[in-house]
């Protein structure tokens, strides 16, 4: 599915290695997250709310946990997507600043959501985004949402298996074959 | 320490190698199977939409490791892209013991006689480099039936008017249809077509001293929790590791096959589990480490004699990369079409594999193998959108409403679609890389409309509310049923191995995996490896005798 798709730009030789051995290369010891600053979570929090809104079935994204989900991989496996959250998020709430004059995580739901509709069409201005392109951004963070969502709890996300519940998927997958596992 | 010499070495446990090596084993040869990654484990990832063979966003459940093995994956444009199992665009295959057999959906098909003969049923396609097997349907076929009783398929071909014709019947009854493949399948007569249910390499009774499936919910993709699918992880390599003839290496990294100055393969050189170089010496080599890396292997196997890789004295290695383009249509329905029974994919259709006008062979149809949550939140009407409360409340409405039927249409196979190795580019242990190129021959992509098309009026026959089609065929080709890149042929001109799998020019040196397959069927490939590696083994052990492999 191309949304999984993250490739990387050959940068030589010693290209792979370097990137994709990397250790985390950010030390924020003030916050209360492995990866984010706590600025830096409600943002993120809000952004993903917008992508699984609270709704008639059940929570959202806020509720299942998907921001310790993200958290989590940003510091494993998605370590090389370090990088383009950080800009991401300061390149949204620098436009939301500009046209707003508040954070995004401040702001109204339904203002949230036109913003980031424009997000998605590459429309919020510019001159915060630089050389980001802003749809790839949010595509990541709807990636990450679905996956924190929708995916095992095991990973963070889905905290009680609440959409899973939602999709009325009962457990165990065959009667009578469960199998239990401690959650962290 | 040095390695004790052994008669044969295979690299690779999947669906090939592991035939190999029991056929060889059983006949006295001692051997040594070589697997890159470990032997499979279900407590490892239980049913992890994340971890599994269906989606790889936080890793392989099966390997490889995102991090040791990269690949290259060169663009139309040329430009290249380092890619991993992770990243997508990598030709993804399980590496552990009993490779895809482990985690597949375990479809049995026979290839059809046609299948073996597309250039002589069809004539020349303009711009492919298609031809016929050296081998027929009828070479074969005791060695599908082989495959069959020794690994286990349940099926009734009887049900098939169009199954090729066999000596035996598969050893287990068929497995029932679910609801999806009930209805379906209703609908598929009444539109004059002739449904019937998937054979499968799955225990629809307790066989071979392991229980019948329990329909999991998640069968595809991950490992069986109660050991009812059948794969040459627990069939024919531990007969092999019975006889005592065979020891299976895992974690092992096959780096060359080393060759003499008289042209023939001494043994391999390789990584061990702790990154120690290895050699390992033999009188045979059986390559069956998948399409991609078999000719990986052999181009980086080079030497003053064989200056571009073994085998490869044509520019033939690493050609004709082909797999699947699966091709179908959704339909959504006003009632819960899926029980969720596993796998999912139970019912199948081969009306639309042979003899329909302007179509090169064509592929058979399926119902889909059960959604998973994630990966359902990308499938959407085409310009739905796919975040916010729309697409929310879609996926709970509907992950029991909707019905996939689609099938693996056979491509053409094209000169230009191909893996090379990448120098600058290594692995783990400085080994260069797999780089893919070219793409799909243009008529895939008319295939793929037309048998989409015909998926979609099923759907529509079955009642559904909504349909749209999904159309493949473009782009890169490869995947988990990667093929083509050794193919079998009677001139060395134009083809990397004679028809018994055996390099040509090179006595002990053999491939035995889907790289042999000149084309790759309308259908799921794993029993025609299977029965390729007992066809290659056959091969071996009549003429071991003759001392000819021996060195």
């Amino acid at each position: 599915m191309s949304i999984d798709r993250r490739t990387f730009l050959l940068t030589g030789v010693a290209g792979f290695g370097s990137i994709m051995l990397m250790p985390s290369c950010v030390t924020r010891t003030t916050s209360s997250w492995q990866f984010f600053t706590d600025e830096e979570a409600a943002c993120v929090i809000a952004l993903c709310e917008q992508i699984v809104p609270a709704d008639e079935h059940g929570g959202g994204a806020t509720k299942a946990g998907v921001i310790h989900y993200i958290d989590r991989q940003l510091v494993a496996v998605f370590d090389y997507d370090q990088v383009i959250y950080q800009q991401g998020i300061s390149a949204l709430q620098n436009s939301c600043l500009d046209l707003h004059g508040k954070r995004f995580e401040t702001l109204d739901f339904d203002t949230q959501y036109t913003l980031c509709t424009a997000m998605e069409e590459g429309k919020l201005p510019g001159e915060h985004w630089g050389e980001l392109d802003q749809g790839r951004f949010f595509r990541l963070v709807i990636s990450h949402s679905m996956q924190g969502f929708y995916g095992p709890p095991r990973h963070g996300g889905n905290k009680d298996y609440m959409s899973y519940k939602m999709m009325d998927l009962d457990f165990p997958l065959v009667v009578g074959r469960n199998h239990y596992e401690h959650l962290s | 320490m040095a390695n004790t010499h052994v008669n044969a070495i295979v690299v690779g446990a999947g669906a090939g190698g592991g035939v190999v090596a029991k056929e060889l084993a059983v006949h006295g040869l001692s051997v040594v199977l070589f697997e890159r990654g470990g032997w499979p484990d279900y407590d490892a990832h239980i049913n992890d939409e994340l971890i599994s063979q269906r989606t790889q966003v936080l890793g392989s459940a099966f390997g490889p490791d995102h991090r040791k093995h990269p690949r290259v994956s060169i663009q139309q444009d040329g430009s290249k892209q380092v890619v991993t199992p992770i990243s997508g665009d990598y030709g993804h295959i399980a590496a552990c013991v009993g490779s895809g057999t482990v985690s597949y959906g375990a479809m049995a098909w026979r290839f059809m006689p046609e299948d073996f003969k597309l250039k002589s049923t069809y004539g020349k396609v303009e711009g492919s480099t298609l031809d016929d097997w050296p081998v027929s349907y009828e070479d074969l076929e005791p060695f599908y039936e082989k495959a069959e009783w020794e690994i286990g398929v349940s099926g009734d071909d009887s049900q098939n008017p169009f199954a090729p014709p066999r000596k035996k019947p598969q050893p287990m009854p068929p497995f029932e249809y679910n609801r999806a493949g009930r209805i379906l399948a209703e609908a598929g007569s009444r539109l004059g077509l002739h449904p019937f249910p998937i054979p499968m390499l799955r225990n629809s009774v307790p066989y071979n001293g392991r229980p019948a499936c329990i329909r999991n919910r998640t069968c595809v993709g991950f490992a069986c929790p109660v050991d009812g699918k059948n794969g040459t992880h627990n069939t024919v390599i531990p007969t092999a590791m019975a006889t005592g003839n065979c020891e299976v290496r895992t974690h092992c990294q096959v780096a060359e096959v080393m060759s003499d100055a008289s042209g023939r393969v001494t043994g391999i050189k390789y990584f061990d589990g702790e990154d120690k170089g290895q050699i390992q010496t033999s009188d045979l080599v059986i390559v069956a480490a998948s399409a991609t890396e078999t000719a990986r292997l052999l181009l980086n196997s080079k030497s003053d004699l064989f200056p571009r890789g073994l085998g490869n004295n044509y520019d033939w290695v690493g050609r004709n990369l082909q797999g699947h383009a699966y091709t179908g249509a959704v339909g959504l329905y006003d009632f819960e079409i899926t029980d969720f029974a596993g796998p999912g994919a139970s019912f199948g259709m081969c009306d639309f594999n042979h003899h329909h006008d302007g179509i090169v062979g064509g592929g058979m149809l399926a119902n889909e193998f059960n959604p998973l949550p994630y990966l359902f939140s990308g499938v959407r009407p085409p310009g739905a959108k796919p975040w916010g409360r729309e697409h929310k409340d879609f996926q709970m409405k509907n992950i029991k409403r909707m019905a996939v039927l689609q099938g693996p249409i056979q491509e053409i196979p094209n000169f230009e679609a191909r893996v090379t190795v990448d120098p600058s580019v290594k692995d783990h242990w400085g080994i260069p890389v797999v780089a893919m190129s070219g793409s799909r021959h243009p008529i895939d992509y008319e295939h793929c409309k037309w048998l989409s098309s015909k998926a979609e009026m099923v759907l529509k026959e079955a009642g559904a509310v909504q349909t749209w089609q999904r159309v493949g065929g473009r782009g890169l080709s490869g995947g988990q049923h990667q093929a083509g890149t050794a193919r079998m042929g009677n001139d060395p001109q134009s083809s990397v191995c004679n028809r018994y799998g055996q390099v040509h020019g090179i006595d002990n040196l053999f491939v035995a995996d889907g790289s042999l397959c000149v084309t790759n069927g309308g259908f799921n490939p794993v029993l025609t490896i299977m029965a390729l590696g007992y066809w290659v083994s056959d091969y071996i052990t009549r003429n071991w005798n003759a001392s000819k492999f021996k060195s």
